[in-house]
Parts: C-alpha cells; structure tokens; sequence
C-alpha cells in the first residue's frame, strides 16, 4: 500500500490550484472597481457561469448553473475596501442568497436578481448545504443579506430539504420562517 | 486608560485591525502626535509612546497569529514599537496623513514590517496546513507554484470533489483555494460554525491525501513525483 501524500505534497498542489490566473479580477481591490458593465465569468469548476450588468443604480446578478445548482439556496459575497477612505483598510463586503429555480431548461437552471450596488467584479458563491447548515448561523446570515428570496420561497426550500436536514436541527429549521416573519 | 483601550481593541477583519483605539483615545492621539511635530513638545512625545506601547498585547497576538513562533514574538513586536515611537517615524505619521492619522493602522504597519524582516532572516518554518489557513495566511512564498493549464486546473477539481464525496467540503476547498477567503468567511458562507469547519478541513485534507484518484490525477499533472 502506498503512503499518503504528505502535508509538503498536499501544498504544492494547494500552491498550483491557488495560483492567479490571467483573466481574473482581483479579488478584493481600493474600492469596487469600475470595471466594465456586463461582466461575466464562467467557473468550469463550478459548473456555472455569472453575469454581471447595470441596473438602475445597481447591477442585476444572473446565476447559471447545471443540474447541480438545481433548487440550490446560494450564498453570494463581494468584499472590497471603502474608497472614500483611501488611507484606512476600510472593508466593505455586500451578501446575498439567490435560490435557483427547480425547473430547467436543458438541464440548465439559471436566476437571476438585483444587487442594489454597482459592482463589477466576480462575487464568491456557495450552495448552501442542508446536511451540514446551522440554522441558527443561516439565520444570522439571513437577516444581514441585503438581498435575500421572500420568506415563502425559504419556507419551500427548506420544506423541500427536510430529509435532509439532521434531526437535532431539523425543528429550528421548519420553525426558522416564522420566526424570521416574526422579528 | 488601559481599559479604554481593552474595549476597543475590537473590529478583527482579514487578519487586520481596524480600530485598535477607542475614539477618545485615538482625538488624544492626534493632539499629542500634532503638539509633537509642531511644538516639538517633549511631554506629548512621551504620551504618544505610552499609547503605543498599551498595545504591546495585542500586537503580540496578532504576530503569534500571523505565524511568528511565541518564543520570537516579544522581540518582534519589540522591534515593530521601537520603529513605532521613533520621533522621524511620528514625524513623518503626521506630515502625511494630519490630523486623520490613525494609531491602529500605523501599529500595524509598523508589525507588518518587522514581521517581514523577520521572516527574511528566519525564514519561518511551514506550519500544519490547518494552521496556516486558520491564520488567514496565504500558501507560503516558498512553497514553489507550479503552473497549470486550466484544463488541467479543471481536472485537478474534478478529483478533488469526487475524492471528497462531499458538497461541503469541496466548498471549503474551494472558497478557501478560489475565493481566498478566510477560515470565518467560510464558515459565514455556507453556515456552519467555526469548529465545524475547522474539523472538516482537516478531515478533508486527511481524505485527499489518502484518496488514489488525487494521487493519481497529480502524478499525470507532475505536480507530485511518481513514487515508483
């Protein structure tokens, strides 16, 4: 049998996989940068693709994704540093839940919603996982979104997730609408 | 005074402070830092250094945190105050930045440059990998980075997500590996607690490390040696 990789392997593969890349934006610059509106990336290893264009005084997000991302509750995040105060590390971040739809087009599932901020460069998304959430983290999560579905749409994706939520949190989950519409 | 600043030592963010002192104390700063520069006042210069140096503990963390050994970490932060309250160093805090300049920041600075110079001369050992992504810490400077096509890249992830056999953890690596995010980002991201993903990252990197298909898929890559 062979030896596992060693912690100096794992890292120079770790090392590979985090290289920059040409084409990529920074992830966190002076100030949301003023790029170019439309905006888009494709993340192969993803499996989705993201598309940013002006809308209003905003930008609209729009997520596509395969079957993977079907009915997924993703997670979006923007951090960037305040630009009115150059000389401090003022961050500045914006987040936002996006839940994909259930129904396909050609196994393609795409969303799309409005950020109310100008912003040019690449979010970092994750689906959120019922097995392993923390409803009491989601709902903290939840409530500092500035963009978020409707309660009715969250009531239905965790009603849809039950299952598959562990027992001991299965109850604060279906208990978690009501308890968000009640604050 | 000291427990003035004990509360507002608070606002941690990427690894950086934001605000290291309470507003009053940051006023009683500037006035001193400004009689300093322009009165040449000798008392207010000896304020400024007993401000600075109130932050010794924290700044004592954060160099422990930012992967300096405990045992090294007083003379760091040593050397970071002593460039801190030389008179050139307050003298040009003010030149630049006035009446806005922020005692925090250039705290931190001031760390941020006697930890590099004392990397250069130490050349830190590489901790756990947990260890490292816990401290916010990016892969280290000396660990060479082996370039890859994106297809390779794409290959790479794929054998990283079917090793795992799980969503949560491959999000872990990738947020942390693409989205360079840090340990409590992550943790924010997908809504789970700190601990939980503590644990499921070394579970992870456990898993990989053992997993046949990685092994193999970074052989093909030349990114690990054969081994035969």
């Amino acid at each position: 049998m062979r030896q596992p990789l060693s912690d100096e392997q794992v890292l120079r593969v770790f090392a590979a996989l985090h290289a920059p890349r040409g084409a990529r934006p920074a992830r966190l610059e002076a100030a949301p940068p003023e790029g170019a509106l439309p905006n888009q990336w494709s993340v192969p290893e993803l499996a989705m693709r993201i598309r940013l264009e002006a809308s209003g005084t905003g930008v609209r997000l729009r997520l596509t994704g395969d079957a993977a991302w079907r009915g997924a509750l993703v997670h979006c995040r923007w951090d960037w540093l305040d630009r009115t105060q150059p000389d401090k590390e003022a961050p500045e971040s914006l987040h936002a839940f996006v839940l994909m739809p259930d129904e396909g087009f050609r196994g393609v599932y795409q969303r799309e919603v409005d950020i109310p901020e100008r912003l040019t460069f690449q979010p970092v998304v994750a689906r959120i996982v019922p097995k392993y959430a923390d409803p009491e983290i989601f709902a903290q999560q939840w409530r500092s979104a500035q963009v978020k579905p409707a309660l009715d749409e969250l009531r239905q994706w965790i009603e849809a997730h039950r299952d598959e939520f562990p027992p001991r949190h299965r109850d604060t989950w279906l208990r978690l609408p009501e308890q968000l519409a009640a604050e | 005074m000291m427990q003035e600043l004990t509360g507002a030592v608070v606002n941690r963010w990427s690894g950086w402070w934001i605000g290291m002192f309470a507003e009053s104390l940051l006023h009683r700063f500037r006035d001193d830092l400004q009689r300093f520069a322009e009165e040449d006042d000798e008392d207010a210069y000896e304020r400024l250094g007993q401000a600075l140096v109130q932050a010794r503990d924290q700044l004592r963390h954060d160099a422990i945190r930012r992967g300096v050994p405990d045992a090294d970490a007083d003379d760091v932060v040593q050397e970071a105050l002593r460039r801190a309250v030389a008179k050139d160093s307050l003298l040009a805090l003010w030149q630049k930045y006035g009446e806005t300049a922020d005692a925090g920041i250039y705290l931190r600075m001031e760390l941020r440059g006697a930890i590099s110079d004392y990397r250069k001369k130490c050349r830190l050992p590489t901790d756990s990998i947990e260890q490292m992504w816990e401290g916010g810490r990016d892969i280290p400077v000396f660990v060479e980075r082996p370039a890859i096509q994106p297809s390779e890249r794409e290959r790479l992830w794929q054998a990283i997500w079917e090793c795992l056999g799980n969503d949560l953890d491959a999000q872990i690596l990738w947020l942390r590996l693409d989205g360079e995010l840090e340990g409590r980002q992550i943790a924010e991201m997908l809504c789970i607690s700190h601990d939980n993903l503590r644990q499921r990252l070394r579970y992870a990197i456990e898993k990989l490390k053992e997993c046949t298909l990685f092994r193999q898929v970074c052989e093909q890559l030349r990114l690990v040696d054969g081994g035969e």
